[in-house]
């Protein structure tokens, strides 16, 4: 099992990549972007949505997402997953 | 791939039905009964909102929008919810969802549109909202009371009653398919005598009453659905649901209550949604919940607690409403009230001065979903 965040990442975008048909690119990197440019495909995002909460150890704020700007490229999910992590868990949407 | 994005055409018909079978109901004909009703019958739309995706000549993608009129103080906006959205298998993982909503967004920007929203988003479409740029309003917090247990056991505590209850049960209530609406049309008929005095049933909406009622009650400042005549005649006449009626008059119209339940989605049916609660007065609102309380034997009622004042609320949950379980992840969520602005600025979204991202500035009723 890989060890590290990004690793996992890595493993988990790159499978989701070929489960779509398509070629990992080869110059895929941690900064290439992976939603903006439609590598990741939106059927995957609420499986990615589901790991990021098992990494964090939390339910994910959705209120304070930017989901573009923030899940765009491993390095991004990386810092926010960190980023989460170290933040007090708080509601994770308004409710009427 | 090459495929093309169009408006509406009738000349799709058939192939808008047959790919909605996935979303509507497995019957052809019924799913026209549908697309006429949502889109062509709308009376806020003057034009249907639909568009299609074609692949030559074959449809591989629908996505929906009907139109709302939403008014604060006597001001109104437009705005288009989105629904329906439904792509081939073939043609899915293909990026076309977020083309097909990039094109949406500025047809409906160029035309006038300011916001969009929705109202049915489950999780998967929940987190390719987001992704797109959507804000969360707020998560839709129901209430529900399952009807099955409690007279079971209430007769089991009587031993003259079990044989004759274990045949009933046995033959009529558990092990039975659901029944289809006529059924639950009869019972529902049957137990109409213990209604409260000033409450009385129906199968049919009073347009004009129920407007001119609407008309007369303070909204706190909230958005509201406006809802008049036209929106009550066209409304309940989805042929995806049935619906019922309670209204509490004296002279005249004090309150009503509507009450839905789906026609075609096996694990809800019997499962009746309280989508309008309206009243005079908090009273009114407790005796109408009362009425359907009384008419619900074997049968569960859910309905959004934001709908409901403190007294009504806490009558509920003294006769067995339970909120449902705390949502632990993203893959649970359902009910999600999202929006977005059409144009490309999504900082501002406000009206009037009130922020639409806030859940208190809204009056949301189950209503406003087409998934109802």
């Amino acid at each position: 099992m890989p060890d590290s965040l990004k690793e996992r990442l890595h493993g988990f975008v790159k499978t989701k990549i070929r489960e779509s048909g398509k070629p990992v690119p080869p110059d895929f990197s941690e900064d290439t972007p992976i939603i903006s440019s439609g590598l990741l495909e939106s059927l995957h995002l609420l499986e990615l949505a589901v790991l990021l909460e098992q990494e964090i150890g939390s339910p994910l704020d959705l209120t304070a997402l930017n989901i573009d700007k923030e899940w765009d490229s491993i390095n991004a999910i990386s810092n926010f997953v960190e980023r989460s992590r170290s933040e007090t868990p708080h509601n994770i949407i308004r409710q009427a | 791939m090459s495929y093309r994005i169009v408006n509406y055409d009738p000349v799709y018909n058939n192939q808008i039905c047959e790919l909605e079978k996935e979303l509507w109901s497995r019957d052809l004909d019924i799913n026209k009964s549908y697309l006429r009703w949502k889109y062509l019958e709308n009376p806020y739309s003057d034009i249907p909102r639909l568009y299609l995706v074609l692949h030559g000549e074959k449809l591989i993608a629908v996505r929906g929008l009907y139109e709302w009129p939403f008014g604060l103080n006597g001001d109104s906006f437009p705005a288009l919810c989105s629904a329906d959205l439904v792509i081939h298998p073939e043609y899915r993982s293909k990026g076309l969802y977020p083309e097909l909503m990039d094109f949406i967004m500025n047809d409906l920007h160029d035309q006038g549109y300011p916001y969009a929203l929705s109202f049915s988003a489950g999780p998967t479409a929940l987190i390719n909202a987001l992704a797109l740029g959507w804000k969360i309003i707020g998560r839709m917090k129901s209430i529900r009371k399952q009807f099955y247990m409690r007279p079971v056991t209430k007769k089991l505590s009587d031993p003259v009653t079990v044989n004759k209850l274990i045949k009933r049960v046995l033959t009529t209530k558990i092990l039975r398919k659901p029944p289809g609406p006529p059924k639950i049309r009869e019972e529902l008929w049957r137990s109409t005598n213990n209604l409260p005095a000033n409450v009385e049933f129906g199968y049919d909406p009073k347009p004009g009453e129920m407007a001119r009622l609407i008309s007369t009650l303070d909204v706190n400042g909230k958005i509201v659905l406006i809802r008049d005549e036209e929106y009550f005649r066209w409304r309940y006449r989805n042929p995806l649901s049935d619906y019922f009626f309670l209204y509490w008059h004296d002279s005249e119209l004090r309150g009503y209550l509507v009450a839905q339940t789906p026609l075609f989605m096996p694990g809800s049916m019997g499962n009746f949604n309280v989508l309008e609660l309206e009243g005079q007065s908090p009273e009114i609102k407790k005796e109408l919940m009362k009425g359907l309380l009384s008419l619900l034997d074997f049968r569960s009622a859910t309905v959004w607690s934001g709908m409901l004042d403190d007294n009504v609320r806490r009558y509920l949950m003294a006769s067995g409403f339970k909120e449902k379980s705390t949502v632990k992840s993203v893959a649970e969520f359902n009910e999600t009230v999202l929006i977005s602005t059409t144009g490309r600025d999504n900082d501002r979204i406000e009206f009037r001065g009130l922020d639409l991202l806030d859940v208190n500035n809204w009056d949301f009723k189950m209503t406003y979903s087409d998934f109802y």
